[in-house]
């Protein structure tokens, strides 16, 4: 089982049936859409070394929506995961999320 | 990608040569530019090698020798969503906005949510004039394809790169938050009266007035670890009204920030992973008066000095910057 090391120290566990798509365009495995991390890291629990700007800015902007209106959580993720499979310049920050 | 401040004569053979080129300088120099592959803004403040000065026979340009094709266009404040629609595959944008204007604030406010608009670097700064003429001269903006001429759209250079080209977008921010209060506004805005400072309803105007807080050192939020500041324009403690530069966001945690002592230093110290002279950069006009940049270099950074920068987003005293470097071939 493949367990995640977040910011304050916890260790989580992926939840039954989550799953790491490898059919996106790199190499880079991408969580899939129900995983855990992706709503850890949109609700600030999470805070990893993010380098590139881009991906701290739609980070940001999409932690303030979810912040103002937490019901839009599911879409934010689809967002940022969208973000990831389409850019692989970001994926040095994808792997300061997953911690792979 | 080459700077140079030239001459309008030397621009011109640079047009003539079917360059792709950012241009900034003074309004009357631009409009005597003939028709090509630019685009353009006015300023009347550059970062040079030598230090920062105020030229208005002067224009800086920025030639894009490693585009492989180009497109530009004014877009109006309603079409704003042409700067993600109409970039090419691989490649980036360059923008400018008048300062003052419906589409920089239009773009300040939807520009972060514009669909895609991460995907590829989006690098620019907001035109503006002289600071003694402030009132009346009009910042503006050019596209030299058409040769229009607007005080209210967003210039945009799309810019295509071959595949072994990497665009880099980043920022130089000399401000980090200080240790004071957080600060959060329920509504956002360029304009606001009321926040929470530590969680208790404030009037922003009349605790920076009655603290005698310095007010050339902007609000700073923590966007993932890019530090994003906020400037204050004016602060009407009468009316308990303050404008900023850059509209604050709620649900984002504000500070004040903290001072900084040597600017000279701090840009150099950013500019010591590569080298500043090939990048395409802009500072901020509040970082050239608050921090005396009128011939003192900034770390090597050239380029032109502004009424705001754009690293995707509208910024505020920072320093935007862009450079393309090519893989090594195999």
């Amino acid at each position: 089982m493949i367990g995640y090391q977040g910011s304050y120290g916890t260790r989580v566990e992926p939840p039954v049936g989550d799953r790491l798509d490898r059919t996106l365009r790199d190499d880079n495995p991408l969580l899939s859409v129900d995983h855990q991390l992706w709503v850890r890291l949109l609700t600030g629990e999470l805070n990893p070394e993010i380098k590139t700007l881009a991906t701290r800015l739609i980070i940001t902007r999409l932690r303030i929506d979810v912040a103002n209106n937490p019901a839009v959580l599911p879409r934010a993720v689809q967002e940022l995961r969208r973000f990831f499979a389409d850019n692989k310049f970001a994926h040095r920050d994808l792997t300061a999320i997953t911690g792979f | 990608m080459k700077n140079a401040l030239l001459s309008v004569e030397d621009t011109v053979a640079l047009i003539a040569s079917r360059a792709i080129l950012f241009v900034s300088g003074p309004e009357r120099l631009l409009r005597s530019l003939p028709r090509g592959n630019w685009i353009g803004g006015t300023t009347s403040y550059f970062m040079t090698p030598d230090g920062g000065e105020s030229r208005e026979d002067r224009l800086f340009c920025t030639t894009f020798d490693d585009a492989v094709n180009a497109r530009m266009a004014i877009l109006p404040p309603d079409g704003l969503s042409g700067l993600t629609e109409r970039r090419f595959a691989h490649g980036f944008t360059c923008i400018v906005t008048p300062a003052f204007s419906t589409t920089l604030q239009r773009y300040a406010v939807d520009g972060p949510t514009l669909p895609g608009l991460y995907n590829q670097p989006v690098f620019g700064w907001v035109a503006g004039v002289h600071l003694d003429r402030v009132g009346q001269d009009v910042p503006m903006v050019f596209d030299g394809a058409t040769g229009m001429v607007s005080v209210d759209g967003l210039a945009a250079l799309w810019v295509a790169l071959p595949e072994s080209a990497e665009v880099d977008l980043d920022i130089v921010n000399l401000f980090v938050p200080g240790e004071g209060d957080h600060i959060t506004f329920p509504v956002g805005g360029f304009d606001v009266t009321d926040c929470l400072i530590g969680g208790a309803p404030t009037n922003l105007a009349r605790y920076i007035v009655e603290r005698g807080i310095d007010t050339t050192l902007p609000l700073v939020a923590d966007y993932a670890g890019a530090m994003i500041n906020v400037s204050f324009q004016t602060v009407d403690a009468e009316n308990g009204r303050v404008r900023f530069y850059a509209p604050v966001v709620p649900g984002t945690i504000y500070r004040l920030a903290r001072t900084v002592t040597d600017y000279g230093a701090a840009y150099a110290e950013a500019a010591r992973e590569g080298s500043a002279a090939d990048m395409l950069s802009c500072n901020c006009i509040l970082n050239y008066r608050y921090a005396g940049l009128e011939g003192r270099p900034a770390g090597g950074f050239v380029g032109p000095v502004t009424f705001g920068e754009f690293a995707y987003i509208l910024l505020n005293q920072t320093l935007s910057r862009l450079s393309v470097r090519h893989a090594l071939a195999a």
